[in-house]
C-alpha cells in the first residue's frame, strides 16, 4: 500500500504497541549457536527437499515432452475443461443431492414441480459444482474479512460521517481502500486453492456427464489412473503453470510488503 | 425559525429511520446466509436421524416423525454396510491427523525459529521458495507422489499421507510463524541468552510459550488440511487399511447406501476439529486479526 500514514497507521493496528524493534543487523552466528540453528532448519530441509522439491521436479520431468501438449490440444476434453476450470475459478469459487435431494423436495412440496436431473446437463452439473465450493469457503473468507473490518477503528467512520461519507458511501470510501490489499491477497490466494480443488468437482458432479464438467485436476486423475496415461495427465494439469506462477509472484511480493508494515 | 427547526427534526428523523432499514436490511442477509450456510447440515442431521436406511427423500416434514438413533447404533456398532471397519478407519485419520498437526508444529517452529530468532543467514529465502511451491496446487501432484511413494517404500503406508500433507502444510505454517514472531521483543531472548541459556533453552522457555496463539492456528491448519483430505488418503492408501473421509467418497457410486448411517458417520467425523476448534477458539480468533495477511 502506498497510501501514507493513515493506512500504514492502520495496517499495524493495536499491535503498534509493542512492536519489537527491527533486529540488529545480521550477526555472525558463533560456532555452537550455528550448529544448533542448522540442526533446526534441517528436518524442514529434509521434508522440503523430499516431499516437495522432488515430487514438483518429477512431475515437471514427467510433463516436458512436447508431444504431449499436441495430444491435449486435439483431445476433444481438453479444451471444455479449461473453459470449466476458468468459469469455476471465476465464478467464485449446498448440496444438490441427486434428484432426490433436499432443494428439489423442497421445490415439489411448495410448487408441484419436480427438478430437474441435477447432473444430466452440463450447466447444471457445473453450478453445482459451483454453489458446492463457495458453500465450502464462505464462512471461512466471511471471517477473515470480518476480523480484518473489525480492526479499522470507529474513530474513522466518525469522521467520515461527518464529512458526508454515510452509507454506501462508508463502504467506497472508508472501508474498502482500508482493506484492499487484503481483498487482493485473498483473492489471489482463493483464486490458487481453487484452481486446485479436487474434491468438489469428483464428488458432486463426478465430471459427469460424460466428461463435459470436469476442471483440469480431475482431468489430469482421469488421464492418469482411468486411462493410464500419466504423463498426460500431469500434463494437462501442468497446463495452468503459466497463469498460476506469475499469481504466486504477486502473492509473495505482497505479503512481503505487508510484513515490513506490520 | 420555527420551519428551520422542525425541517432539521424532520432530516434527523429520516435519517433515523434510514438507519433502521439499513439494520432490517442486515439482518435479513445475516438470517439468509445463515440459513445458506446451515442448510446442508441440517439435512445431514435430518437424513441421519431417519429410521430408514435409504431414505433420504425430503416429504415435507421439517422434522422427521419419528427420529430415532438407530443411523448411530449402526455406526458405533459398526453394523451398517460401508462402516464394517469403521473405528478402524476413524483410527488412522486420527493418526494421520494428530500426526500431521505435531510434525507440521514441530518443524516448522524450529525453522522459523532458526530462521526468525536466531537470524540464520540466508534463512529467509529457504522460507521464501517454500511459498513459491503454492503455484502448484497439492492435487496435480497426485501421480508423482504415487511413484515417489513407490521408490521410497512407502506405499500403501498411512506415512505416505502424513508425508505428503506435512510437506504441503508448513510454508503456510512457517509463514505465520514468522509474521507472529515479529510481534516478541527480541531483548527476551538477548536477555535470556546473558543469563546463560541455551539456543534450545530459549526455544522451550521463551520462544514456544510465546508463540502459543500462532502455534494454535497452525495446528488447526494442519489438522483441518489432513482431516478433510481426500484425494491423498483414496489414491495413497490400500482399500484394506483405508481412513473415513474415502469410505464416504463411496456413497456417490452407490445409489442404495445405508443413508442414515452414513450421514450418522459423518456428523461423528466432524466432531473432532469442532471440538479442538472450540477450545483453541481464544488464540485462533486472536491471531486472524493479527496482521495485514489476516489468515
Amino acid at each position: 500500500m502506498r497510501g501514507g500514514g493513515t493506512q500504514r497507521v492502520l495496517a499495524a493496528g493495536p499491535v503498534a504497541v509493542n512492536r519489537p524493534r527491527r533486529p540488529p543487523q545480521h550477526r555472525h552466528l558463533h560456532g555452537s549457536d550455528f550448529i544448533w540453528a542448522i540442526a533446526f532448519v534441517v528436518p524442514y530441509a529434509a521434508v522440503f527437499f523430499a516431499f516437495a522439491v522432488y515430487p514438483i521436479g518429477y512431475a515437471l520431468w514427467m510433463a516436458s515432452k512436447p508431444s504431449l501438449y499436441a495430444d491435449l490440444i486435439t483431445d476433444p476434453l481438453y479444451l471444455p475443461t479449461v473453459v470449466n476450470t476458468l468459469l469455476f475459478v471465476g465464478l467464485g469459487h449446498w448440496m444438490l443431492i441427486g434428484e432426490q435431494g433436499l432443494v428439489d423436495g423442497v421445490l415439489s412440496a411448495l410448487f408441484g414441480i419436480d427438478g430437474p436431473l441435477w447432473f444430466n446437463n452440463r450447466w447444471l452439473g457445473l453450478g453445482s459444482n459451483i454453489i458446492a465450493y463457495i458453500w465450502k469457503w464462505m464462512p471461512f473468507w466471511t471471517l477473515i474479512f470480518l476480523a480484518a473490518r473489525m480492526r479499522i477503528p470507529q474513530d474513522i467512520y466518525d469522521s467520515a460521517e461527518i464529512d458526508g461519507a454515510t452509507g454506501s458511501r462508508r463502504f467506497v470510501h472508508v472501508t474498502f481502500p482500508l482493506l484492499a490489499n487484503l481483498y487482493l491477497l485473498c483473492t489471489l490466494l482463493s483464486a490458487l486453492w481453487t484452481v486446485g480443488d479436487f474434491t468438489t468437482v469428483y464428488l458432486v458432479s463426478g465430471g459427469g456427464p460424460a466428461g463435459s464438467t470436469e476442471v483440469l485436476a480431475t482431468l489430469g486423475f482421469r488421464y492418469a489412473f482411468d486411462f493410464a496415461k500419466p504423463a498426460l495427465g500431469v500434463a494437462a494439469v501442468m497446463s495452468a503453470l503459466p497463469v498460476l506462477i506469475p499469481i504466486v509472484i504477486v502473492l509473495i511480493r505482497r505479503l512481503q510488503t505487508s510484513e515490513v508494515q506490520m | 425559525m420555527s420551519a428551520a427547526l422542525s425541517s432539521g427534526r424532520l432530516a434527523r428523523r429520516r435519517s433515523r429511520r434510514r438507519r433502521a432499514l439499513i439494520e432490517a436490511g442486515s439482518v435479513i442477509l445475516g438470517v439468509v446466509l445463515l440459513i445458506w450456510s446451515l442448510t446442508p447440515i441440517y439435512n445431514m442431521l435430518l437424513i441421519a436421524l431417519d429410521p430408514e436406511e435409504g431414505e433420504i427423500e425430503f416429504t415435507g416434514n421439517l422434522w422427521p416423525p419419528e427420529p430415532s438413533l438407530d443411523g448411530f447404533r449402526d455406526v458405533v456398532t459398526q453394523e451398517a454396510r460401508y462402516l464394517e471397519d469403521f473405528w478402524h478407519q476413524f483410527g488412522n485419520s486420527a493418526y494421520i491427523g494428530l500426526l500431521t498437526m505435531f510434525l507440521t508444529v514441530l518443524i516448522g517452529s524450529l525453522a522459523s525459529f532458526a530462521v526468525s530468532r536466531m537470524r540464520l543467514s540466508r534463512g529467509s529465502l529457504l522460507t521464501n521458495t517454500a511459498l513459491l511451491t503454492y503455484a502448484i496446487p497439492a492435487s496435480f501432484l497426485i501421480v508423482p507422489y504415487y511413484r515417489i511413494m513407490h521408490s521410497y517404500g512407502l506405499s500403501n503406508s498411512l506415512w505416505a499421507v502424513i508425508a505428503a500433507q506435512v510437506a504441503f502444510a508448513i510454508p503456510f505454517a512457517i509463514l505465520i510463524l514468522q509474521l507472529y514472531a515479529r510481534l516478541i521483543p527480541f531483548e527476551l531472548d538477548d536477555a535470556a541468552r546473558v543469563d546463560g541459556a541455551s539456543a534450545i533453552q530459549v526455544y522451550l522457555r521463551i520462544y514456544l510459550p510465546l508463540m502459543t496463539p500462532a502455534l494454535a492456528v497452525v495446528a488447526v491448519y494442519a489438522l483441518l488440511l489432513a482431516w478433510n483430505d481426500y484425494l491423498y488418503q483414496a489414491v495413497l492408501l490400500p482399500p484394506q487399511n483405508t481412513t473415513v473421509s474415502v469410505i464416504q467418497g463411496q456413497l456417490f457410486a452407490d445409489n442404495d447406501a445405508p443413508w442414515n448411517a452414513m450421514m450418522a458417520a459423518v456428523i461423528i467425523y466432524v466432531l473432532p476439529p469442532m471440538v479442538l476448534l472450540f477450545a483453541l477458539r481464544r488464540h485462533v480468533a486472536a491471531s486472524l486479526t493479527m496482521g495485514d495477511v489476516g489468515v
